[in-house]
């Protein structure tokens, strides 16, 4: 793995055989553009409780590259899966009754609903990165992964792209202080 | 009763919140360099140091190049900075300090075992069901036991740099300060339900708590819902193991009361055939059941009201020891309350409604049924300092190729 100041991203032949000739896959290495770009945070939404809600609120630095109804339609979609992990229905029970007749050997071996709809999401996520936010250089990262607090968008660069608009210098992030 | 289990958990929550004190103005590294563990069951010490927030907020960024390319095949729970331990590759996590938890455990085995070799063999002549309800209902109070101990807690799993600059760095773009302690106020309010709830920065975790949210003093993590620290079951109790430990102790309080009455019908019905000196000659392990049982029983049953109380109100008992939402503890007059939060009204500080509460019923099933949260410390994931994704490009980009 190149770790030069300058590269920023890996050429990868592509290996997808078929239709898919005309694409290839490009690496990013994520730190490298957190560290040059800094990234969007979605906070949570604590209004209706503490259920997994995020803001839906469109974020500035996503003008003029997603348009603001599909942003909307992807937050809402994140919270609607999170609602459905969360509500509780005849399934929920039933797999807690199940758990608690089994000694919790069906946990074991089960996905709990909340398990799966957090799948939902991820397969969710990685549909709409590759059809709308990869192509204007954004990467919506799964919420699991910074423990449910923000949903964090990462804001790509590819060779060659010159790096934030607000910042002046590659290393404006340790200018702040 | 009631006020037995208060003194207890009271006790309980003294020792949490006393070190919690101690502990804030500490702070950790947060570095990976905590690879001393390395057996499967073996746990994390972490190195604190009192260090400046500016010293750190400095030296993070510089610090993150220079990590070792880590062993792919270390995973997170081997450099969790908190005082836990982890058992299962992972799968288990409970806390380091577990004293309490051996007694707990050794008592229960002890009583059972005598209820097993003395009693029961005299009831089954009677009725076989006797002997075979205890054993179910000790196998439900074992395995809920289990599970509370060994179930992660809800741990909120520490902030790393990369987050915590560009946090800063928004946050000094958006208001033009440039002061470490302006950026991060010790407290963020947020509104609930219509009623402000503050959220307290954590400083070890480096995140401001969501609502609920606790910093257990003696695991030294953050814990969602965070209900209380109990040492007997060597684990907090929060928001993924509540209800594990909840049936725990209503299954513990039917448990003793039923193994105390059978203690009690056995020695009875034998004190009517032989002298009461024989009858403790024949079966001494009875006695020692309905001892134990005794002493254990009021300070149970009182702990399983007390939590069908906090379920019913929707309460943790962190919350209800500090007494968040009663009305006399309404704070300070508006005069003296801090300047920050002056700013808005005397409205601001604790809320005198709880804004989780939902109606009784709601509550108690709400809490009992939802669907298992996922462990958020994700302990059997691999560490990933250099994530990665990959993208689809098309193949003929002249952007890609031509600007190398
Ligand atoms: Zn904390
Ligand atoms: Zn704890």
């Amino acid at each position: 793995m190149a770790q030069k100041p300058g590269t920023m991203a890996q050429m990868r032949n592509g290996t997808s055989g078929g239709d898919k000739r005309q694409y290839e896959t490009e690496v990013i290495i994520l730190n490298q553009c957190r560290k040059l770009n800094g990234q969007i945070f979605i906070q949570r939404d604590y209004s209706k409780g503490l259920d997994v809600q995020f803001e839906a609120e469109y974020p500035a630095r996503l003008t003029e590259k997603v348009p603001r109804d599909v942003w909307e339609n992807t937050i809402v979609r994140i919270n609607r899966i999170f609602a459905d992990a969360e509500a509780i229905t005849p399934q929920t029970i039933f797999e807690t009754v199940l758990g608690c007749f089994t000694c919790y050997a069906s946990y074991a071996i089960t996905k709990s609903t909340y398990r799966r709809k957090l799948d939902e999401l991820q397969e969710f996520l990685n549909r709409e990165n590759r059809e709308i936010y990869h192509h204007v250089g954004f990467h919506i990262r799964n919420p699991m992964e910074r423990g449910l607090r923000v949903l964090e968008i990462s804001l790509l660069s590819r060779q060659g792209e010159t790096p934030r608009d607000d910042v002046d210098s590659p290393g404006g992030a340790i200018r702040t202080i | 009763m009631a006020l037995m289990t208060q003194r207890l958990l009271d006790e309980e929550i003294a020792i949490d919140e006393e070190t919690e004190r101690s502990r804030d103005t500490e702070r950790h590294e947060t570095h990976v360099n905590q690879c001393e563990m390395s057996s499967s069951f073996s746990a994390t010490s972490p190195s604190t140091s009192s260090a400046y927030q500016l010293e750190e907020h400095i030296s993070a960024p510089r610090a993150t190049p220079e990590l070792p390319p880590s062993d792919p095949k270390r995973r997170k729970w081997q450099s969790h900075p908190g005082r836990n331990r982890f058992g299962c590759g992972g799968r288990l996590v409970c806390s380091r300090s577990h004293g309490a938890f051996v007694v707990t455990v050794i008592l229960m085995i002890a009583t059972l075992t005598v209820y097993f070799v003395f009693d029961a063999p005299f009831l089954w002549g009677y009725s076989p069901a006797i002997p075979i309800v205890a054993a179910v209902l000790s196998l439900i109070v074992i395995t809920n036991f289990f599970a509370t101990s060994f179930t992660d807690p809800g741990i909120l799993p520490r902030v790393d740099n990369i987050e915590i600059i560009e946090m800063d760095r928004q946050q000094a773009n958006g208001n033009g300060i440039n002061d470490v302690a302006h950026l991060r106020p010790r407290f963020q309010d947020v509104v609930v339900n219509g009623e402000h709830v503050k959220m307290k920065y954590c400083t070890t975790c480096r995140l401001y708590r969501p609502p609920r949210c606790s910093h257990c003093a003696i695991c030294d993590n953050c814990v969602l819902m965070f209900d209380h620290h109990c040492p007997w079951v060597g684990n907090c109790i929060g928001l993924r193991n509540y209800t594990y430990f909840y049936r725990f102790v209503f299954c513990l309080s039917i448990l003793v009361i039923y193994l105390f009455a059978s203690a009690v019908t056995h020695i009875s019905l034998l004190a009517q055939e032989m002298p009461f000196g024989d009858v403790m000659r024949k079966t001494p392990g009875s006695a020692v059941v309905i001892v134990i049982c005794f002493f254990t029983t009021w300070s149970i049953i009182g702990l399983a009201c007390f939590h069908t109380y906090l379920l019913c109100a929707d309460l943790t008992t962190n919350e209800d020891l500090k007494g968040l939402y009663r009305r006399k503890h309404r704070p300070t007059p508006p005069s003296s309350t801090p300047s920050t939060s002056a700013a808005t009204n005397s409205s601001v500080g604790h809320s005198t409604k709880n804004p989780f509460y939902a109606g009784c019923f709601k509550s108690f099933f709400g809490r009992l049924f939802k669907s298992r949260f996922p462990s958020l410390l994700d302990a059997r994931g691999y560490l990933d300092p250099h994530p990665t994704i990959e993208i689809r490009v098309p193949k003929k980009s002249e952007k890609s190729i031509e600007n190398h």
